[in-house]
């Protein structure tokens, strides 16, 4: 009887799959069905006993991954291949949709507004009375509010519909927020090709990656080389695409910080690990010259950032690395985790916290290394939950240790 | 009707018939003569002991409690809230922990010290809801008359404890005659009701319960957490903490006067069972078998056997030792209006009267100065205290669900519970930062740690409702202070590097309560922001900040102390009108 018990609990576990929320908060069950019509799924919970039912819509779920696979609910369009006329017909088709959550979204903006959002503000800075910079300092930076910027903008068209100029600049903003905050890629296009917006005009390859994420590398392609000439994003955009080659070359051509570090990150992207490094390493070792500081500061932030994640993650493979025992620390909750990782017979055999000030959540002080000598490696490991800061820390000292043995 | 359980002392009159004692016997009686004659009640003792330990020690010792692994909802109300608005599961690991291990209430022996609720209800003006279990136990000490400090007080154990092991072998101190001090007790505690009437709870610093609690709190818990979680965890001491701890050393030291001396002489939560003992239905009595040998009175601890063998009914704890040690059987306990065969009163003579003129003299002296000293706490709490009228006065942030200032002040019994409670040691104890009148309160300071959010345990365990027991659901939501950015000093706000360990923090916890907003932007030659200029920096949401504290841990832990970048923590929780949620006493229920 316990044996049957237990035989069906691990084959319970064994389906179980894992709905991941809008929110990115996980909750285990196990998928009976998925209509894809009506856009929904049926989820069953064994919750204390109980085998619960519910009918979850697509709109509230970010993710499901079924018997390991995980699936996007929500960005269907990248997985497929469509042609350019397919990609066409969708924008045509959920372009002028609203999304299910804008009805239920309110209107909140500051009452001091001016809301006729002249293009050129009067006053200095100020996001209490220009509608730009409230949605450029205080929509932008909050997820939360993100649904509310679209209905604010939205709002603002309306009640500027004869302002030409507005309408342009409102149609424009919807589609770059569609992008930027949803990655709606069918709604961004749709706005974008109302608004006329060419391969020249400031978000032209931001459209033209919509037609490639939507399911139409050709069509992404056609559209780009409607110039001659080289944008950053251009080098960006073929990088993410996976056109290594052609980035690497319009960088070598562009030859500037920002190109360098996006050569970089598109050879980073194919697995092509030494030109990388040998790209972020460039950014680092050139001074550019007649540039704005603070704009050289942090693209050479970003470049040994990028080199140094490259030699923690990818390099931190423990069977390049040496036997010994490797010392590192990383910034914890209240200051320096330091872990010592010891070596032999590239297997990782243990993993000691050796000095941190943490006060709290010393949950993961020994689930974290566990997890780690369990997984012979710091990929896929979890930082404990509710103890998030001080398992990463963990997990990138483990990693930065590592990285100093593998030579 | 009788109350006996002492072993009695079988005495033969032909010594040949004697037997030598059995192998239980001489156990006993190598451990004391006590252990030998009343061994009921010193393994009641040490149940109650070992009670009060196991409370403080275990169920007070947040860090059993284990998170929750994952988000995983466990009722069905936390899936479909998780399902409808992706809303996680509120944390509850250490309010659970505490329900679980709360097998006796945490603070048991808080609610039975009948001085802690008398004089905090009387200071508050208010029904305190320990009076009932305080009611309780003077109604079983009418049974037993003073068997709190003899069966019960853990004080009392472990002054028992040190004269057993220190106070019966440093001989030099003890003091042969009775003195000034015999009737200190009843003064103190007339002295501390007069100060409670004016509204000064000082009773903390001479009730019996509290005074152990803040021994063990500031002695044993700095140990416990050394040895347990690590020494850098160990709250720093100052000046509060000493005064305490002297007290504590000092309660125990008079026992080297006498054995047990602060208990006969000076505790005023004694003294309110020696008062109650008025109304005793039971007593030790003697009866004409007595043979005068005066084993009685040596080995009582309490003093409370008159030189003519009869009892201070007023001082007998019904401990029975005298019982155990009389050789001819002549004590007996029993209801009060027993008389059956009873010895003589005044044989020999007592020399004491009812009230002669020295006793007149040292009454009035010892009134005169009770009133006096509750009427100067009432004055070093004005003069030196916490000044609520001023606004720029020293505001302590206080633990979720106090009482408002006023009444907390009246309320607080300054016995330490929550603090021993209280995970990471988010409260510490006041100085004097608001005089003499906070001293010893409990206080968040939100540099050391923040609040946790699956926590209730300060009210839970507030013996005295100074700290109401709010449910989680409700706790949650209750504010006990407004976090403030410093827009001189935040990183991002100053114009000197991106940080957001507050935002981060407080998502987190999942209060969400701290948005961002961009700042220093730069502009074109148009007017237009440039990308990749300025900063993001952090705007509390008044409606949705509890003031946990948790940003300005994290602040002062990595821009002060980690990385000296800042002097204090650039985020700092406020509390003052407007900004916490204190609800008066009579809108709540207990």
């Amino acid at each position: 009887m316990k044996r049957l018990f237990l035989f069906m609990l691990a084959a319970t576990l064994a389906n179980a799959d894992t709905i991941e929320m809008m929110t990115g908060a996980k909750v285990e069950g196990k998928v009976v069905e998925n209509n894809a019509t009506a856009k929904t799924l049926t989820v069953e919970f064994y919750l204390g006993g109980k085998l619960l039912q519910r009918i979850l819509p697509y709109a509230n779920i970010k993710a499901i991954t079924v018997n390991g696979v995980r699936t996007d609910l929500n960005a269907p369009a990248s997985a497929t291949t469509r042609t350019p006329a397919e990609v066409q017909a969708l924008i045509a088709k959920v372009g002028p949709t609203e999304p299910d959550w804008f009805k239920s979204t309110n209107l909140n903006f500051p009452k001091t507004l001016d809301l006729s959002w002249p293009s050129k503000p009067t006053s200095g800075w100020s996001n209490q009375k220009n509608a730009g910079q409230f949605i450029w300092d205080i929509i932008n930076p909050n997820a939360s509010r993100w649904r509310e910027g679209i209905k604010f903008v939205t709002h603002l068209m309306e009640l500027n519909k004869d302002d030409a100029s507005v309408r342009k600049r409102a149609t424009n903003e919807i589609a770059n927020m569609h992008f930027r905050f949803f990655q709606d890629y069918a709604r961004a296009a749709w706005w974008w090709q109302k608004a006329g917006i060419t391969i020249e005009d400031a978000p032209g390859f931001h459209l033209a990656e919509c037609y490639w994420r939507l399911g139409s590398r050709q069509m992404a392609l056609d559209f780009m080389n409607g110039t001659k000439l080289v944008y950053l994003d251009g080098i960006k955009l073929l990088g993410d695409m996976g056109e290594t080659d052609r980035a690497v070359k319009m960088a070598e051509y562009y030859d500037d910080q920002d190109a360098w570090l996006l050569a970089g990150d598109a050879c980073r992207l194919a697995g092509r690990l030494a030109e990388a490094q040998a790209f972020y390493e460039k950014v680092i070792n050139t001074p550019a010259a007649g540039q704005n500081p603070n704009r050289v500061k942090r693209t050479t932030g970003r470049a040994q950032a990028n080199l140094a994640a490259i030699k923690l993650f990818e390099l931190a493979d423990v069977s390049k690395v040496a036997d010994g025992s490797y010392k590192d620390s990383s910034l914890g909750y209240e200051g320096q985790v330091e872990v010592s990782v010891k070596v032999r017979g590239k297997k990782i055999e243990d993993v000691k916290i050796t000095q941190h000030k943490e006060k709290q959540y010393y949950s993961s002080m020994t689930d974290v290394p566990a997890q780690i000598i369990a997984k012979q490696g710091v990929k896929g490991v979890d930082a404990t939950s509710r103890a998030t800061i001080t398992g990463e820390a963990i997990i990138n000292a483990t990693a930065k240790a590592l990285a100093q043995g593998a030579r | 009707m009788r109350l006996d359980h002492y072993l009695p002392t079988l005495k033969r009159a032909n010594k040949a018939d004697r037997k030598p004692p059995g192998r239980i016997r001489r156990v006993l009686e190598r451990i004391g003569p006590s252990m030998a004659s009343a061994p009921l009640r010193r393994v009641i003792q040490t149940v109650f002991f070992i009670t009060f330990l196991v409370s403080f020690f275990y169920i007070c010792w947040p860090y059993t409690a284990q998170p929750r692994q994952g988000d995983s909802p466990i009722t069905e109300a936390e899936l479909d809230a998780l399902l409808a608005s992706g809303e996680k599961p509120w944390p509850s690991h250490y309010t659970d922990d505490l329900k679980k291990k709360e097998v006796v209430p945490a603070d048991l022996f808080l609610r039975l010290d009948p001085l802690v609720s008398l004089s905090t209800a009387i200071a508050s003006r208010s029904w305190v809801y320990s009076l009932a279990s305080a009611g309780i136990i003077l109604l079983v000490c009418v049974f037993i008359p003073r068997g709190f400090c003899g069966y019960l007080c853990p004080l009392g154990t472990l002054i028992d404890v040190f004269d057993w092991l220190i106070g019966r072998r440093v001989k030099r101190f003890r003091v042969a005659k009775d003195g000034w001090w015999v009737h200190i007790k009843y003064y103190i505690l007339l002295g501390t009701l007069i100060a409670a009437a004016f509204g000064v709870l000082i009773s903390g610093f001479f009730s019996a319960i509290p005074v152990i609690t803040r021994g063990m709190l500031f002695l044993g818990e700095p140990l416990q957490t050394g040895f347990l979680r690590g020494w850098h965890l160990v709250v720093p001491f100052h000046l509060g903490h000493v005064i305490s701890l002297l007290l504590f050393i000092g309660v125990l030291v008079l026992g080297l006067l006498r054995p047990r001396f602060w208990c006969k002489y000076v505790c005023p939560s004694g003294a309110v069972f020696s008062v109650a003992n008025l109304f005793r239905v039971s007593e030790r009595k003697v009866e004409d078998s007595c043979i005068k040998c005066r084993k009685c009175v040596d080995i009582c601890p309490f003093d409370a056997i008159k030189p003519d063998f009869t009892t201070r009914t007023t001082d007998c704890t019904l401990c029975q030792t005298c019982g155990g040690v009389c050789p001819t059987l002549s004590i007996k306990f029993v209801d009060r209006w027993d008389v059956m065969s009873l010895k003589k009163e005044n044989e020999p003579p007592t020399h004491e009267t009812a009230l002669g003129r020295r006793g007149f003299v040292s009454l009035a002296t010892g009134s005169a100065l009770a009133v006096t000293g509750g009427v100067a706490a009432k004055a070093a709490s004005s003069l030196w205290g916490a000044d609520l009228e001023n606004r720029d006065a020293f505001r302590p942030v206080r633990p979720p669900g106090s009482v408002p200032e006023k009444e907390f002040l009246q309320m607080c019994i300054r016995c330490g519970e929550c603090f021993k409670a209280c995970p990471n040691n988010v409260l510490h104890a006041e100085g004097f930062e608001q005089g003499f009148e906070g001293l010893w309160t409990p206080m968040v300071k939100a540099d050391w740690a923040g609040c946790e959010s699956s926590c209730n345990a300060c009210g839970q365990v507030c013996p005295t409702g100074a700290i109401q027991p709010l449910p989680l659901e409700v706790k949650k939501k209750t504010r006990m202070a407004l976090a403030e950015v410093n827009l001189q000093t935040c990183l991002p706000h100053a114009g000197k590097e991106a940080c957001q360990l507050c935002v981060d923090d407080c998502v987190a916890a999942g209060y969400n309560a701290i948005e961002f907003i961009q700042v220093h932007t730069k502009t074109d030659a148009n007017g237009n922001p440039v990308e990749g200029t300025g900063f993001v920096a952090p705007v509390v949401l008044a409606d949705k900040c509890v003031g946990c504290g948790l940003c300005q841990t994290r602040c002062f832990g990595i821009n002060a102390l980690e990385k000296g970048l800042l002097r204090q923590s650039a985020i700092v929780i406020v509390a003052g009108e407007g900004k916490e949620d204190r609800k008066n006493l009579d809108t709540e229920s207990t």
